[in-house]
């Protein structure tokens, strides 16, 4: 009885140390797993920090292994389904480049996002730790390099990708989504709101923040003190047409221009000052100096200018505006009532607005002043894909020259001198006005017949369409490191 | 015929029976407290693996300077447990984004050096 006691509990002590031994080895096992899981995926967004097509079926990468220099295990991270499946590990995705959701491993992967899976395997045990990565749109509806300041009635949100601009309603400020502002200048008075300012998003500071208490509002965070936030830096002059070899450049001999809508690459060496607003339809303006702009700027194009900017005025809101303005010198907008400005605006120097609402993104190098001004962050505002439009040029006896366009079944005709375009002309009406330009261009003389004329234009019509030219490319978020942009939206860690 | 008590060879049978098992239960259980003892002090040198490479990922990455660095000992139930860190560069990337931590917790138990490492790669992207 004494011995079969004795057994027992001999048997019981050799147990407990057995599964006291199993138990922390198989704790370190999975921690070690855990690290090694981490270790694969943070290779794995390394690759794609240097090559954002990482992964993507046109570049599946293989499979990124990770063992430790002392010890045990190995963790693996695969993009390639095949390979994958030869692993028996979970399958990562690269949606980076995609706008629309992608089935990935386990879960939906959205749009602009990569979803990363490292699996360990560590003493018999495995560890998957899994991240979601996405890739924002550039995050701040303001950031100035210098000082920010707003000296009263300002209103800062955000809109979703894909809102209708003409269906924005501002009196429900609670349905904005948050616009964060950012001064990176240092010291005390970094970011200062005046009354009245309603800021949904956080406002982050390289000194202090001052917010005026009456009236205003600060939906998200105040984080003051830190560290500067790299900004973009755009290179006016590198997006000079001339600089850049493009073709079909039409160069401006004048200084004033009225109500001009611009197709295609329109360059000016020197001042130029518009009237009556500036309609882009597809254009590209790069002023090397300064530029004027009474009446406001609208349509889809952008405006290059190696000087300062000033912009009188402003459009209403339209579904279909989108400009950029990059100026190298300082940028100022005098709005008035129902004054907008959709797009991203960026200084290389300071930036001062008045009274007008933006629908986009606004960066200034230098500080930036705002009075009454209303910023709601638009996603598609921060980024411009821009195939500026061509115009073919109707050769006429007598050697002049009009710019014309057949947009299937009407005509745009341009004014080879002030760029003023008139669209939506039938063939009757374009045949008029290609003579009447052609008098005022050249002379009475240098007037083409009716016939002449009518046969030109069918040529055009039924020639083939022109060859399709490089895209002016603007983002505001490729201007900032990877790293900055990448922002961890999931993190979980599972033993399959 | 009948027996009265246990004959002197059955007396001797048991009484080594008894012996063994006394002898068995006497060496196993200084080994399982050793075991539980061993056991205990990797849990801790872990705890303390982790919790530092928790403290050096939550450093800017600029402060994590390449090379070997020694921290301070700690202390855990009268054992002195050392730490080494070696933050390091992996072949082919670049260290100013993907840096490899190594933390390794040294102590001595029974005369006997014990030691337990723990590796992790940490990247800038999306800390």
């Amino acid at each position: 009885m004494l011995v079969a006691v004795l057994v027992t509990l001999s048997f019981a002590l050799a147990g407990v140390g057995v599964s006291n031994l199993s138990f922390t080895t198989r704790l370190e096992s999975l921690e070690q797993g855990r690290a090694l899981s981490e270790s694969v995926v943070a290779l794995a967004s390394d690759h794609l920090r240097t090559d954002v097509t990482f992964g993507t079926p046109a570049n599946r990468g293989g499979v990124l292994e990770m063992r430790p220099r002392i010890g045990p295990g190995r963790a693996l991270l695969t993009f390639d389904p095949l390979l994958a499946a030869r692993h028996s590990i979970p399958c990562s995705t690269n949606n980076l480049a995609g706008d629309v959701a992608v089935p990935g491993w386990g879960r939906s992967v959205p749009p602009a996002s990569s979803h990363l899976i490292g699996c360990a395997t560590v003493g018999g045990v495995t560890r998957n730790v899994e991240i979601l990565m996405q890739m924002p749109a550039f995050p701040y509806a303001v950031a100035a390099g210098g000082s920010l300041r707003s000296n009263g009635d300002l209103l800062v949100g955000s809109v979703p990708a894909g809102t209708d601009p003409t269906t924005l309603d501002l009196r429900f400020e609670e349905e904005l989504g948050p616009g964060n502002l950012l001064s990176n200048a240092p010291g005390s008075s970094s970011l200062v709101l005046g009354p009245n300012s309603r800021v949904t998003g956080d406002l982050r500071a390289g000194g202090e923040v001052l917010v005026d208490p009456r009236g205003s509002r600060v939906g998200g965070q105040v984080k003051q003190n830190l560290a500067p936030v790299s900004l973009p830096r755009l290179d006016v002059r590198s997006y000079d047409p001339v600089a850049q070899g493009r073709s079909q450049v039409r160069h401006l001999a004048m200084d004033e221009l009225s109500d001009p809508a611009l197709i295609g690459f329109v360059r000016r060496q020197g001042d130029l000052r518009i009237r009556d607003g500036l309609a882009l339809d597809n254009g590209v303006l790069f002023v090397d100096g300064d530029l004027r702009i009474d009446g406001g700027a609208h349509g889809v194009g952008a405006i290059f200018v190696t000087g300062d900017t000033v912009l009188h005025g402003g459009s209403s809101l339209a579904s279909d505006n989108q400009v950029a303005l990059v100026s190298g010198g300082d940028v100022r907008i005098v709005g008035g009532p129902n004054s907008h400005f959709q797009g991203m605006l960026y200084s290389d120097r300071d930036f001062r607005a008045t009274r007008v609402m933006v629908l986009g993104s606004l960066v200034a190098r230098g500080s930036v002043v705002l009075n009454g001004v209303t910023l709601i962050q638009a996603p598609q505002a921060t980024a411009l894909d821009l195939v500026p439009g061509q115009m073919s040029e109707l050769a006429l006896p007598g050697g002049t020259r009009i710019p014309v366009r057949f947009d299937n079944p009407t005509f745009t005709v341009q004014n080879p001198l002030t760029l003023e375009s008139q669209s939506g002309l039938t063939h009757e009406q374009a045949i008029s006005r290609v003579m009447l330009l052609v008098e005022q261009v050249a002379g009475a003389a240098a007037v083409p017949t009716r016939d002449e004329v009518d046969a030109a234009l069918r040529a055009l019509a039924q020639a083939p369409p022109l060859a399709p030219i490089d895209p002016v490319q603007l983002d505001l978020s490729r201007f900032l490191p990877f790293e900055q942009r990448m922002k961890v939206t999931l993190w979980r860690q599972q033993q399959p | 015929m009948s027996r009265r008590g246990l004959s002197a060879l059955e007396s001797v049978v048991a009484f080594a029976l008894l012996a063994l098992v006394i002898v068995m239960l006497c060496t196993l259980y200084p080994m399982t407290g050793i075991s539980i003892e061993s056991s205990r002090q990797r849990l801790e040198a872990q705890s303390l693996a982790d919790s530092t490479l928790e403290q050096l990922r939550g450093q800017s990455f600029a402060a994590l300077g390449l090379g070997q660095r020694e921290l301070p000992a700690v202390t855990r139930h009268g054992l002195e447990y050392r730490r080494q860190v070696e933050v390091f560069s992996l072949s082919g990337r670049d260290s100013e984004y993907l840096r490899g931590l190594e933390v390794r917790v040294i102590w001595s138990w029974r005369g006997r050096p014990q030691q337990l490492s723990r590796e992790l790669w940490i990247s800038t992207v999306g800390r």
